[in-house]
Order: C-alpha cells, then structure tokens, then sequence
C-alpha cells in the first residue's frame, strides 16, 4: 500500500483536488462501460476503482460477462456470421458470388502471456490488429 | 436541545450570519441555514437556537461559492428530505434549474462538490457528482485527459493494452 502512496500523491496534482471518497462518489454515477473508459484514462482513477468494494464489483461482472461471451465465441462462431440481405441482389454478388459479412471482435485472438511478451518485445507494427469488419465473398 | 421537528418550527425571523474566507457575511435564515446537516449539529450541540448566530466562520468556502450554494438551499428549503433517494443511482439527471446554477467551469463545480461535503448537504453534494459523472460520461480517454487536464501517465504499450482489454465494451 505504502508502494502506492507518492505515485498517487502525485497525480492528484494533475486532477483537480478532490479527496478520494468524493471521486469515488462521482465514479459510482457512472454507468459500467464509462466507468471502464474512465478508470482506463487514468492511474488515479484507476486505483480508487480498485480500493472502492462497490466499483471493484462492476468491474468484475463486466469481466465475467465477457469471459462469458469469449467462450460462447469459442463454442458458437456461428454467431458471429450474418448474412446480410440489402434487397434483391442483397445476398448474391456478380457471377453468382454470395455475400457473407464476417464480424470478427476488436480485440486480437486470445494469447497466452508468453505469446503477448514475445509480441510486446518486438518493435514491429501495432501489437493487436484490429479487424472490426471483413468481407469475405465466397463462391456459392 | 431541540427535536430535529423543532428547528423547523424556529421562526423564520431568526437568522444566522455565514462568513466566508474573504470575510464577507452573509446572512440567511434558520430554516435555510439548517439545509446543511454540519449547521445543523453545531446549533444544535451548541444550543443556540434561542438567539441570532452573528457569524460562522467557513474558512474554506470563498464568497463566490457560499453565495452559490445559500441560492441552492433558499430554493431548496421546502424540498422534502425524504424525497430525495439518497442513493448513487446510476441515471445522471440533473434538473435544468441546478445545472444551470452550477454552471460548466470545473474549478467552480469542484468547490462547490468540495464545500456541499464539508457542509453536508446531500442533494448538493449529489447532484455536482453527478455534474462531473456527466462530464466523464460516453467520452473517449483521451478525451477525458483532455477536459481534466490530465497527463497521460500511461507508456504507448500499457495504453494499447488497456485500449485492448477494453474495447469489447464498444462493440454493443
């Protein structure tokens, strides 16, 4: 705890002086996913979230929601497939190609900590590429 | 001493001075005054309900705020209590009167958050988190950074770490 300490002294200069148990206060009006972004904007923030029981929770069920739906990914990739259908030619593309839009999820394929390590120790290129939508047409 | 009942009944014509750091004094009645819970204990423990309170000192409360929160309480004073769920509920709305009354500039929102903890007047101290909750709310951390004049005290790769752990939340 002592650790903590001057590291959060310090940055309380940066943010405006509030004592911790109101930041907490104002942390907690905020729903999960902007509670998340908050946290992830900075350490201050970050470390009250932690110490209050009450943010600690919510951060926790938004983890376990996601692990949840990681795993139902796994089990189900089906689901992530829709075939869109914009009117008549919607779904075939020309020469009798059918259009399958793919979603893929923003983050990267789940790694193991060596495997982020390696990565991390390489200066090539972004670490996770982000794949948020591809279109794949496939032959029918 | 006197029943919490009881101090609703002082008359309105007694009054109560509130001296501000830069020494100004302002005056406001017993019942507006009492809005604060600290207010309230001390005439209470102090038993001064008989007479006219000349001044409290609230040496870190300036003119400005003091006069903020004094409109607050006046238009306030008939709300009742039990009304108000005193609960950190997740819906941020904040009436257009009290918005307006507090205003956007942060440093003054701050001091106001500050001096309704420090006097202990729960809807005020509710409705300027959820002021500032309202400012975090929906904004990229960046954009956060940016309106709190924060540094950014994370290295580029514990960034994109995080920017990583997190984005599932957009996707919904």
């Amino acid at each position: 705890m002592y650790k903590i300490l001057p590291f959060v002294s310090d940055v309380e200069f940066a943010l405006p002086n509030l004592p911790v148990e109101l930041w907490s206060i104002i942390l907690r009006c905020l729903d999960p996913s902007s509670l998340l972004t908050a946290i992830s904007s900075n350490d201050l923030w970050k470390h009250i979230a932690q110490g209050d029981p009450v943010l600690r929770k919510t951060i926790k069920d938004q983890r376990v929601l996601e692990k949840r739906r990681r795993r139902e990914e796994m089990l189900n990739p089906g689901l992530l497939v829709s075939v869109t259908r914009n009117g008549p030619g919607g779904v075939f593309g020309p020469n009798g190609t059918k259009i399958v839009r793919r979603q893929v999820p923003a983050r990267g394929p789940v790694t193991t900590l060596e495997k982020r390590k390696s990565r991390q120790n390489k200066d090539d290129g972004p670490l996770r590429k982000k794949i948020m939508q591809e279109v794949k047409i496939m032959r029918c | 001493m006197l029943e919490d009942g009881d101090l609703s009944v002082v008359s309105d014509t007694k009054t109560i001075g509130l001296k501000s750091c830069e020494g100004e004094i302002f005056t406001v009645s017993f019942r507006v005054a009492t809005m604060s819970n600290t207010i309230k204990n001390m005439i209470e423990d102090l038993n001064l309900e008989d007479g006219i309170i000349e001044e409290v000192p609230l040496k870190n409360i300036s003119s400005h705020t003091l006069k903020k929160i004094i409109e607050y309480c006046e238009y306030h004073v008939d709300d009742d209590p039990d009304d108000q769920d005193w609960e950190f509920s997740t819906p941020t709305t904040v009436s257009d009167w009290d918005s307006k009354l507090i205003g956007t500039d942060q440093e003054e929102i701050f001091a106001l958050i500050l001096a309704a903890n420090f006097l202990d007047i729960p809807s005020l101290l509710d409705v300027g988190c959820k002021t500032v909750a309202n400012m975090i709310k929906g904004k990229e951390p960046e954009e956060i950074r940016k309106i709190f004049n924060i540094e950014n005290d994370f290295t580029p790769e514990e960034e994109e770490e995080m920017r990583a752990e997190y984005a599932w939340l957009k996707d919904d």
